[in-house]
């Protein structure tokens, strides 16, 4: 840990504002994500705690606002902060599970695939081509319209068309790891081709997974949000933040513009703080990958 | 002397590839062109138990492709390779993992042939406990910590990582990592070539000292003559995929008998007119592997070629007790 503090990437992350202040905007969003529904002054989905009379309430720095609904309300007469803080969490979680589970399969197709080579190599590529040459969203939005919504379809929809980028990239290095004089010294040694696979080649292809994985993660939340805004993502009891966007935007031309503005306001706050964060790792870790 | 390891007639092919327009246009049709690289052209040669034969040759010449289909790194297009008068198949995994413990190799590139994410004693010790050489934890870091002890590094190193060592020290794991199957034979594929010339000597002494203390046979890769002359007691020179000439290394600096071995002699650098051989200036170029030359692969750039050069490819004779050349005209100066 010591070490990590005096290493030059750390002097370098402390040196550049860009990192710094994308990581705060993640570290904040992580915390209002897991302890703000404690403090937040409503549960915006509980109907005894919401009223409809109080409905599309202005902010409380216009004429009409109150200040117990600091960001206005919806239409519902839910209070618009509570509502942010829940559906960040559900975009969080979307954006973190479909990340992992994207990089868990890509990371193996592509080990498995720059390993095995020959056919094995170029049926999981050609796969991956294909994937590529349609826009994920059109995917996306295909396989949601025949299942319909659900966090947990979202999740496995989009998992399933995001696997390709860490495939393409873990096996272009599996390639050139997989010439290296180490790996032929353990076929020498007698190793089973798993054994080489998880213990000498899977090691020393991981260093472009977290550039990577940030950037998958902004990526993600956005594609969810745009497939809840068409009204293909989360169900409406669970909304979250492309969701809230979508709901208020029925009304944003009656100039009741914070129902969706603000939870639009979030999204990109969001992804900026880990678009920030992601290319200081890019050029950190892995100046070569685009 | 009971021979250890005998390659008879190897021929190892690297198929390139073909492009969808590589097809040839004949009177009896359309065929498609298989081009490929003739690394390794008929070759033979034994290792008696424990000597150290060296294979030398300039770049290209397939020593370290013999090296890498002796040990099943790549696949041979026919031919024999038997230690201990047996051929090991790859498809029985016994007799698989015997040989593996057998035969082990030490590597050119002392800086890729460790895996920069596993610590010393994992990089030594791995082998030992996956094949079971001793049977619990505390005694596979015992052997680790002997093997480290034998060639020359200190047990305090376990823990370290390879980046954290020099190109000498890397090259001492890896041999230990060699050692750890407690092999027979140990084939050593251009071991020094990568290290400082004053490293060089400090690990070719090592790797004899061990051979006589683990009974070693050794199979020298190297195109550097003054580390062969200092190692090896028999030789065999390669061109373009073929031994030329084999014997006694001592027979063979006295008295080369192929043109291309004198040729190479001679272009050993020297200290003040040492080199006790005429200067020989080959030339041209090597001819590609993928198109041979007829006959004697030397020919085109052999100052004795002939006809009959040109038209048949001499076989390796016998010409005095053990030494061997594949030339038609050995016994003619120039």
């Amino acid at each position: 840990m010591k070490r990590f503090f005096e290493s030059e990437f750390f002097y370098n992350y402390r040196k550049s504002f860009s990192a710094v202040f994308g990581s705060v905007i993640i570290f904040l969003a992580l915390v209002i994500g897991l302890i703000g529904p404690f403090v937040v002054p409503q549960n915006p989905y509980d109907q005894k705690q919401t009223d409809l009379s109080n409905a599309y309430l202005p902010p409380m720095w216009e004429e009409e606002g109150r200040a117990e609904f600091p960001l206005g309300t919806d239409g519902q007469g839910r209070d618009m902060l509570s509502v942010i803080v829940y559906g960040s969490r559900i975009s969080l979680l979307i954006g973190i599970s479909v990340t992992v589970i994207s990089c868990v399969i890509g990371t193996f197709l592509g080990v498995f695939a720059g390993y095995k080579g020959g056919k094995t190599d170029s049926f999981i590529m050609r796969v991956a081509d294909i994937q590529l040459s349609f826009p994920s969203m059109l995917i996306a939005l295909f396989i949601m319209a025949i299942f319909g919504s659900g966090i947990e379809k979202l999740i496995v929809t989009l998992s399933f068309v995001g696997w390709v980028m860490f495939a393409r990239t873990i096996r272009g290095e599996t390639l050139s790891v997989k010439n290296q004089e180490y790996i032929q010294a353990a076929h020498v040694l007698g190793y089973s081709d798993w054994r080489i696979l998880f213990r000498h080649v899977l090691p020393n292809v991981t260093t472009p997974l977290i550039v990577l994985f940030t950037n998958k993660i902004g990526n993600v939340i956005l594609t969810e949000a745009s497939l809840s805004f068409l009204g293909v993502g989360v169900p409406v009891t669970q909304p979250s933040l492309g969701l809230l966007v979508k709901n208020g935007f029925d009304v944003l031309f009656s100039g009741l513009w914070w129902v969706s503005l603000l939870p639009g306001l979030y999204i990109m706050l969001l992804v900026f703080g880990i678009n920030l964060l992601g290319d200081f790792l890019k050029d950190e870790l892995n100046p070569q990958l685009n | 002397m009971e021979k250890i390891l005998e390659v008879k007639n190897l021929v190892v092919e690297y198929p390139l590839k073909s492009g969808i327009l590589d097809f040839k246009v004949s009177k009896s049709g359309i065929s498609r062109l298989r081009p490929v690289v003739h690394a390794v052209n008929d070759v033979s040669f034994s290792i008696k138990q424990g000597e150290v034969f060296a294979l030398v040759g300039e770049s290209g010449c397939g020593k370290s492709t013999v090296a890498k289909a002796i040990v099943k790194l790549i696949d041979k297009k026919s031919g024999q390779i038997l230690f201990r008068g047996d051929e090991t198949s790859a498809e029985n995994q016994d007799s698989l993992n015997e040989f593996r413990r057998n035969i082990q190799m030490i590597f050119q590139d002392p800086y890729s042939s460790l895996n920069p994410r596993q610590k010393v004693k994992d990089i030594i010790g791995e082998p030992i406990a996956y094949h079971r050489i001793r049977p619990n934890k505390a005694s596979v870091l015992q052997l680790v910590s002997e093997l480290m002890e034998k060639v020359g590094l200190s047990n305090e190193m376990m823990e370290r990582y390879p980046h954290q060592f020099s190109g000498g020290q890397r090259q001492r794991i890896g041999i230990a990592r060699a050692l750890s199957m407690n092999p027979s034979l140990i084939i050593a594929d251009e071991p020094v070539s990568a290290l400082d010339v004053s490293i060089q000597a400090q690990i070719l002494n090592l790797l004899m000292d061990l051979k006589d203390e683990f009974n070693l046979s050794i199979l020298m890769i190297a195109h550097d003559l003054s580390v062969v002359k200092h190692i090896s007691d028999r030789i065999g020179i390669m061109y373009l995929g073929k031994i030329v000439e084999s014997g006694e290394k001592d027979q063979i600096f006295a008295e080369p008998k192929h043109p291309y071995t004198r040729a190479l002699f001679s272009a050993i650098p020297i200290i003040e007119d040492t080199n006790p051989y005429d200067p020989i200036e080959i030339i041209g170029e090597v001819p590609s592997a993928r198109m041979l030359p007829s006959g004697c692969f030397y020919h085109t750039r052999c100052p004795l070629a002939d006809e009959k050069c040109i038209a048949m490819h001499p076989e390796l004779v016998d010409i005095d007790d053990d030494h061997f050349v594949s030339c038609y005209h050995w016994q003619k100066q120039f």
